[in-house]
């Protein structure tokens, strides 16, 4: 393989290989790299996974009211109603919360569709970066509120009581928060406790005429942090099991809805579909078919004769590519007013060369003009003139207009040549 | 081989139309559209049972030995059964190399019940041995639904050789006889410079022209009658680089040079002059040194025919000036050769000046009709005008070349294949006639 084509295909290889990294990217929905990061739910995934549970990430695509039974809201994000700027400085770009920017409405409108479950943020995105959790990158009790207040289900700021808090999810199953962060007692009108633990709440429920809402104070209860470090594995998989009722879990990351509220249900295709298209009597169809296409696969496996040649490389083709070569060139120059104007000078030589057997004047129209005035004045006039019309175009003439000069010129030569 | 025939394909089709049309109406039982099928795979098995097999034929053709390059040579095809009739062919084609047009059709005619004949024209386009390999017959069964294609091997060879056909139909023979006398008879004698005989001086006579020894000898004053020398050396030179091996006219130039150069040998030996042959491309080729015209011409003819095309370019510089050394005495040399412009053509004109000192030069080339007819053709389009001035361009590069090879005194023939043995004929005469060797 030579040098040139290698560095092709390695090129290809390399931008082959971008494409499926970026397709990859969208297609998991913006997991990366902060799903895998102690704040995100990627191990909740694989452990809820490996006990049989149904749970996967929201991807592009609908989601119909029924088919799921809870939705993970992990929220990101410290203030729900502008964008995400960055600061300048490093330091307070690690300080802040905001991993992904979510919408008030957006959030709002999914937890009306689907059950959802809106998971409070905690820490700064430092914890993200170094690896290690301390109470000096928690976020601001306010900022880690704000997903909560969009359900007006706070009327008292979040607890942070400190320390380590050991809380019991039910069933036989605790575990243990650092630095918890939990809600005060005193619950808005239509919220209720789930989950106690401390002096607050962990889990409150919020029923505001649509669908209930879950709010869940500290992440770490079912973050990679938290079942890494404190064991909560086995609590946070009985709490999401028991609130979604059994059904499939959606961890929704995303900024997007993707859920019809009346979506019709999709049914999926199967083989037995496949299998019916090939069922008696259609079977007779796909025969006729076969028996169609084999015949004419057939016929044209047996040739008349054998396969011809299209294309004759003689040497004789040199020339005519040759003048085709030069022609592009005089014509990729962008002087077409000059280009025809030599042509009509040629044109003139032949047709003197024609008229008196050989050419040699300067002025072949005037010459041949003169010639032509002796039997038909008006003729040799227009002549000259269809000439001298072809030969002065002006710069800028388009091709059409110094064609129609040409074919002007071409007439008069001809009824010079041959008699009006 | 056996195939479906059109028929059988249209009928499978409707069939497939019909079952579908039944499938999707619901008007008759889906066993309406399996007895449908069936019907067809019985006529069809039973057709294809009756249609005669493709072993029963044999087929010979004949040719002529020889075919002249540039022209249509036509072989008459017998097809015969070896039992039963001959099968109605519906098409027939011969199987030849592509020097002699490749794949070609022709007709048969049943002329007996186990017979049929035919004609196929094929064109010779090049010198060599070619092929006409097979012959492939294609007939129906009775029902039509099959086709037989069968290809009956031929193996037939055919030698195409340069094309004397100016020499064989005489026309040489009318042409340069008829110049020749009475040219001779009134210009030769006493113009020469070679001594013809011995005649008594009489009043008039130039008193240089007497022969004062034979004078004195016969006491009577004698002169010396001279005439035009007869056995002149004539150089066939042919340039066989890859210039040459351009089409003009459906035939390579290097063709019509050696077709042109042919009748020259033919013509000379008609005028007495001695022919030889050279032929060059990046090196010197074949000598055949100057011999008299009529023997020169069966040599001269296997060896052109044997001569092969050369893809390689020519070295104008090595081949003339081997030519001009082994050269002992003034000759006329006819240099057939091609350029592309002006710069290339530099070194030929270069070295054909040189061999213009001692020799007479007569330079013959092509014109090629393909740049007449792009500056006279209407142009459509600007590609075609800007196409029509590069022609221009490159014919006025020729003549400039021509020009220039006319102002050392060489003699230029630029003209058209079909009237290039015509006019380079005339030269010759003309050369003889102006003794200009």
């Amino acid at each position: 393989m030579s040098a040139g084509r290698g560095a092709e295909l390695a090129a290809i290889v390399a931008v082959a290989v971008v494409a499926l990294s970026v397709g990859w990217m969208v297609a998991r929905g913006g997991q990366v790299p902060v799903e895998r990061s102690a704040v995100g739910l990627r191990g909740l995934v694989s452990w809820m996974r490996g006990q049989d549970a149904e749970i996967r990430y929201a991807s592009f695509g609908t989601v119909a009211p029924g088919s799921v039974g809870l939705r993970v809201i992990p929220v990101l994000d410290t203030d729900l109603d502008a964008e995400f700027s960055r600061p300048e400085a490093r330091r307070d770009w690690l300080m802040t919360g905001t991993e992904r920017d979510l919408s008030r409405g957006v959030l709002i409108r999914k937890a009306a569709l689907l059950p959802s479950l809106v998971v409070l943020p905690k820490w700064t995105r430092a914890v993200r970066h170094t690896g290690y959790a301390h109470e000096s990158l928690l976020l601001p009790g306010a900022d880690a509120a704000a997903a909560a207040r969009a359900f007006d289900a706070l009327p008292a700021p979040l607890l942070r009581p400190g320390g380590v808090l050991r809380f019991d999810a039910g069933g036989g199953y605790g575990g243990l928060l650092y630095e918890p962060q939990l809600f005060a007692p005193r619950l808005a009108a239509g919220c209720a406790p789930e989950l106690s633990a401390g002096p607050g709440h962990l889990l409150i429920r919020c029923d505001r005429g649509g669908g209930p809402v879950w709010l869940l104070s500290d992440p770490d209860l079912i973050n990679n942090h938290g079942l890494r470090l404190a064991g909560n594995a086995d609590a946070a998989a009985q709490l999401l099991t028991r609130i979604a009722g059994g059904g499939p879990i959606l961890i929704d990351t995303t900024n997007h809805i993707f859920t019809l509220a009346d979506a019709p249900a999709v049914r999926r295709r199967g083989w037995a579909d496949l299998a019916r298209f090939f069922a008696w009597p259609h079977v007779l169809a796909w025969f006729g078919l076969g028996a169609l296409t084999a015949l004419l696969l057939w016929r044209s496996w047996v040739r008349f004769g054998p396969a011809q040649v299209l294309y004759d490389d003689r040497p004789g083709a040199a020339r005519s590519v040759s003048i085709a070569a030069k022609a592009r060139i005089l014509r990729m120059a962008g002087n077409d007013p000059r280009l025809f104007a030599a042509h009509v000078e040629n044109r003139l030589r032949r047709v003197e060369r024609r008229l008196f057997g050989q050419a040699g004047s300067a002025e072949p129209a005037a010459r041949i003009a003169e010639f032509v005035a002796r039997t038909d004045p008006e003729l040799a006039k227009g002549f000259k003139h269809a000439a001298a019309a072809a030969m002065t175009p002006g710069t800028g003439t388009p091709p059409a207009q110094l064609l129609t000069l040409l074919d002007g010129f071409e007439q008069q030569a001809e009824r010079v040549l041959n008699g009006s | 081989m056996i195939r479906p025939g059109r028929r059988l394909l249209l009928l499978a089709g409707g069939a497939l139309a019909l079952t579908v049309l039944l499938l999707a109406a619901d008007v008759l039982p889906p066993q309406a559209a399996l007895a449908l099928w069936t019907v067809l795979a019985v006529l069809a098995l039973a057709d294809l049972a009756l249609v005669p097999g493709a072993r029963a034929l044999d087929v010979a053709l004949d040719a002529p030995a020889e075919v002249f390059a540039g022209e249509d040579v036509r072989l008459r095809v017998r097809v015969g059964a070896r039992r039963g009739p001959v099968p109605p062919v519906a098409g027939a084609r011969a199987e030849a190399d592509d020097a002699l047009g490749g794949l070609t059709r022709f007709a048969l005619a049943p002329v007996a019940p186990d017979r049929a004949d035919g004609a196929v024209t094929l064109h010779a386009g090049r010198r060599g041995l070619f092929r006409v390999a097979a012959v492939w017959l294609r007939w129906p069964s009775p029902l039509a639904l099959w086709e037989v294609v069968a290809r009956l091997p031929t193996d037939l060879a055919l030698r195409v050789v340069p094309n004397i056909r100016p020499v064989v139909s005489g026309t040489i023979d009318a042409q340069v006889r008829s110049e020749l006398y009475g040219v001779k008879d009134t210009v030769s004698r006493g113009e020469g410079s070679e001594f013809h005989q011995l005649v008594e001086f009489t009043t008039g006579m130039d008193t240089r022209a007497i022969d004062w020894k034979h004078s004195a000898r016969h006491r009577a004053l004698v002169a010396k009658e001279m005439r035009a020398e007869r056995n002149h050396q004539i150089i066939l030179a042919l340039d066989n680089g890859y210039l040459m091996r351009g089409e003009v006219a459906g035939l390579a130039r290097i063709d019509h040079a050696i077709n042109a150069a042919l009748a020259m040998t033919w013509a000379a030996g008609l005028g007495g002059d001695l022919v030889g042959l050279y032929s060059f491309d990046a090196e010197p080729r074949r000598y055949i040194p100057p011999q008299p015209g009529r023997a020169a011409f069966p040599a001269l003819r296997s060896q052109l025919a044997e001569m092969g095309y050369s893809s390689v370019e020519s070295n104008h510089t090595l081949a003339l000036a081997h030519l001009n050394a082994r050269l002992k005495r003034r000759s006329l040399i006819v240099i057939f050769s091609d350029f592309a412009d002006t710069t290339t053509a530099e070194l030929l004109v270069e070295n054909l000046q040189v061999l213009n000192r001692a020799h007479v030069i007569v330079f013959v080339t092509l014109r090629d009709p393909e740049l007449e007819t792009r500056q006279d053709a209407m142009p459509d389009s600007a590609d075609a005008v800007a196409e029509a001035v590069v022609a221009a361009d490159m014919a006025r590069e020729r003549q400039l070349v021509l020009d220039r090879l006319a102002r050392l005194g060489i003699l230029c023939l630029e003209t058209a294949p079909n009237t290039l043995t015509a006019r380079l004929l005339s030269t010759y005469l003309e050369i003889k006639a102006r003794e200009l060797i």
